[in-house]
């Protein structure tokens, strides 16, 4: 409507009548906007400035000269990009696959039974997500303690393992999990009150048309609440690219060189932390922006495939 | 099949949802539960379905007593208020779901019967279409042939027509009542629209608070309804209350109030009578007549032609009256009249407790 008008007028006065519709709409958008120009935008466009230059503790704020792609074809120079690329995508995807698989679990599993117990039990799974990063992450350094200590040494030993410093043994089981156990929640919370949102009368129908439990669950439950699973899935990839800080806490990239050490742990260690003292501000910056390309690939793969268009259109679950 | 519900129970914690309810349904019998929202009708649906299990009571189907088994061993068909068509599954795949679940149903098998129970309810062009596609109407008549695929013995319908816009509505209740003859199969139906019950039923459970009322034909309800609020609830519009003096007079009673002066045809008799009562007639068993005749007098309070015939509100002393007047009549708001009473279709009801007196 707003648009045949515009064309009918003369040049000069569309934008002014441009401006008198969208006028409101701008100012209402305008505050939301400004937040994410500064906090969102600003960030990643920085990131990617900074990584055409040498900006380090040695060369101080104000030395810094611009040294083009130098920083990049160091990184692809360097022996080790490959193996954290690798790390990257083994954690990713293993991680991804328990935070959904085992999120879905919890949500069926306690809607299934007794409400209040169910209650319950889904609090006990946001525990890891409520108690601070760093009191979690200790939590796990202790549990995978070295003998004779560590809580896991206990829980498998009626299983005849021999007790191990699972840091040092299985670093990878234990970063798994320890990202495992905090993403599950967020897949059961959003799928629980997906599963909650299907109405009752689609369960009660499928029992009377014969349908067990397993049954409902397959045929019912799981393509209703398709677009909250790979809602899911596609955040869950996101953050999992952009997380380091259970592994720093944890193994932090170890043991030996770059065990467990992911694209965004090795950003941060050459950025903020590295052993030789010279933060190489520049240099993360560019690890960064590999990953700030890596995740929006991967997000528009993802998109693509899960054809987001029709996640928004089609309508989920009809009532009446 | 023959169903039998005896003492039948629900309570959800405190709430009591049905109590004690004893319900005996004949083999092809078309049975309406009706009563007020809340009273309890889908509850006691869904304990005959499997889905509820009774606090206490007994379900039997013939000679069988199945409240211990699960719904799918029961051999029944739910149509659902909200149709629960499953989204995400053509009309076909909706309909052959119940088919699919069983191992013994071949796939072309399936498929015939789909098409044969969509074919009896009109919906055979539309198997590829999602549920979001379809009409409410259409909705209805996929959910009904969800429900009569696997050929159940029992057909439960809860409130099937609420959805419905008022002609679709009128159009299905024949449709529906035609089925069910058709199929010949026992089905027990839920509403809250006495008229629906009225019409489609041949027996009419009327509850109230989760307590069976009144348990009849439509047509026993409306000529002799067991007690005041079965009366209030059947007929529309609803019948006319009064609280009057009863007194004997030769041999026969008088019921009197305030510009009225009744004379019962065949009162409670003798001894029995009470002092007082509550009137009860049909808006359709009174008639104006000329100032000065009949039973009462008052004057034009509100008419509201209804084409076929005219509601008009008649304000006798205190109370207000509703007649059915012919569509000729004609008259002003205050203008004096008569009104008739139909003797042989008063009712009377104890006021305290409401029971049916004569
Ligand atoms: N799951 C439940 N938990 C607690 N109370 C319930 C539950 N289901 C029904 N009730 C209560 O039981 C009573 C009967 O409910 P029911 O749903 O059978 O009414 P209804 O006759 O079907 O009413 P409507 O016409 O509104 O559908 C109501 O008081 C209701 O609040
Ligand atoms: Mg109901």
């Amino acid at each position: 409507m707003a648009r045949t008008e515009a064309i009918a007028l003369p040049r000069e006065r569309q934008g002014a009548a441009w401006w008198r519709t969208n006028a409101t709409a701008l100012l209402f958008m305008g505050p939301a906007m400004v937040l994410v120009l500064v906090f969102f935008l600003a960030p990643v466009v920085i990131t990617f400035v900074m990584s055409f230059t040498d900006l380090a503790t040695s060369t101080g704020l104000s030395n810094w000269q611009w040294i083009g792609s130098a920083n990049y074809e160091r990184m692809f120079r360097s022996q080790f990009w490959f193996t954290i690329l690798g790390n990257t995508l083994v954690y990713v995807a293993i991680v991804l696959a328990f935070n959904v698989v085992v999120g879905l679990g919890v949500a069926l599993l306690s809607l299934h039974v007794e409400p209040k117990a169910g209650g319950v039990f889904r609090a006990l799974w946001l525990l890891p997500r409520i108690s601070p990063s760093v009191v979690y992450a200790l939590m796990w350094t202790w549990a995978a303690a070295s003998p004779p200590f560590g809580m896991l040494n206990y829980i498998v030993a009626p299983f005849g393992l021999e007790p191990r410093f699972w840091l040092q043994s299985d670093p990878w089981l234990i970063v798994i999990l320890i990202n495992g156990f905090v993403g599950a929640s967020f897949g059961m919370l959003i799928l629980t009150s997906a599963i909650k949102a299907i109405p009752e009368d689609l369960f009660r129908a499928a029992r009377v048309d014969g349908a067990n439990a397993l049954q409902i669950v397959r045929r019912i439950t799981l393509p209703l609440v398709k677009w909250p699973i790979l809602f899911v899935l596609v955040y869950q990839t996101m953050s999992l690219f952009a997380s380091y800080e259970y592994i720093l806490l944890t193994t932090n990239g170890g043991p030996g060189l770059y065990g467990t050490e992911t694209w965004s742990v090795w950003a941060f260690h050459t950025a903020l932390a590295n052993y030789y003292g010279n933060l190489d501000f520049a240099y993360g910056a560019a690890m960064s922006a590999i990953l700030v390309l890596l995740g929006l690939g991967i997000s528009i793969v993802l998109l693509r495939v899960f054809r987001f268009g029709q996640l928004v259109a089609e309508p989920r679950v009809e009532v009446d | 099949m023959r169903v039998a519900l005896r003492g039948l129970t629900k309570k959800f914690g405190e709430v009591v949802g049905v109590h004690e309810l004893d319900l005996e349904i004949r083999s092809g019998e078309f049975v309406a539960l009706l009563g007020p929202s809340g009273c309890g009708k889908t509850t006691t649906l869904l304990m005959v379905a499997g889905i509820y299990r009774p606090t206490s009571g007994q379900i039997f189907f013939g000679d069988r007593r199945i409240d211990h088994l699960l719904p799918k061993e029961r051999g029944i068909g739910m149509v659902f208020q909200s149709y629960a068509l499953y989204p995400h599954m053509t009309v076909a795949e909706n309909i052959g779901f119940p088919l699919e679940l069983r191992r013994s149903v071949s796939n072309e098998e399936r498929e015939r019967r789909v098409r044969e129970a969509a074919a009896l309810v009109q919906v055979d062009a539309l198997l590829d279409r999602r549920p979001a596609q379809l009409s409410g109407g259409q909705q209805q008549r996929v959910a009904l042939a969800r429900a009569l695929v696997k050929r159940p013995d029992i057909l439960l319908l809860d409130e099937p027509l609420s959805n419905l816009d008022a002609r679709l509505r009128h159009e299905m209740r024949g449709e529906i009542k035609r089925l069910q003859k058709e199929v010949g199969i026992t089905a027990i139906f839920v509403t809250h629209d006495q008229l629906e019950a009225l019409t489609m039923a041949d027996r009419v459970a009327l509850m109230r608070d989760g307590v069976l009322q009144a348990y009849a034909t439509p047509t026993e309800l409306y000529a002799r309804p067991v007690n005041q609020f079965v009366a209030e609830f059947i007929g529309t519009p609803p019948m006319n209350f009064f609280a009057a003096d009863l007194a004997p007079r030769n041999g026969s009673l008088v019921a009197r109030t305030e510009g009225i002066e009744l004379a019962l045809p065949a009162g409670p008799r003798g001894a029995k009578a009470p002092p007082t009562a509550t009137v009860g007639i049909r808006p359709e068993h009174l008639a104006i007549v000329a100032p000065g005749q009949g039973e009462a007098s008052g004057e034009v309070y509100v008419v509201e032609p209804m084409g076929r015939e005219q509601i008009v509100d008649v304000q006798v002393g205190e109370r207000r009256l509703r007649v059915i007047a012919p569509p000729g009549f004609v008259a002003k708001i205050g203008e004096r009249v008569g009104l008739r009473f139909a003797p042989e279709q008063l009712h009377l009801f104890d006021p305290a407790s409401g029971a049916r007196l004569a």
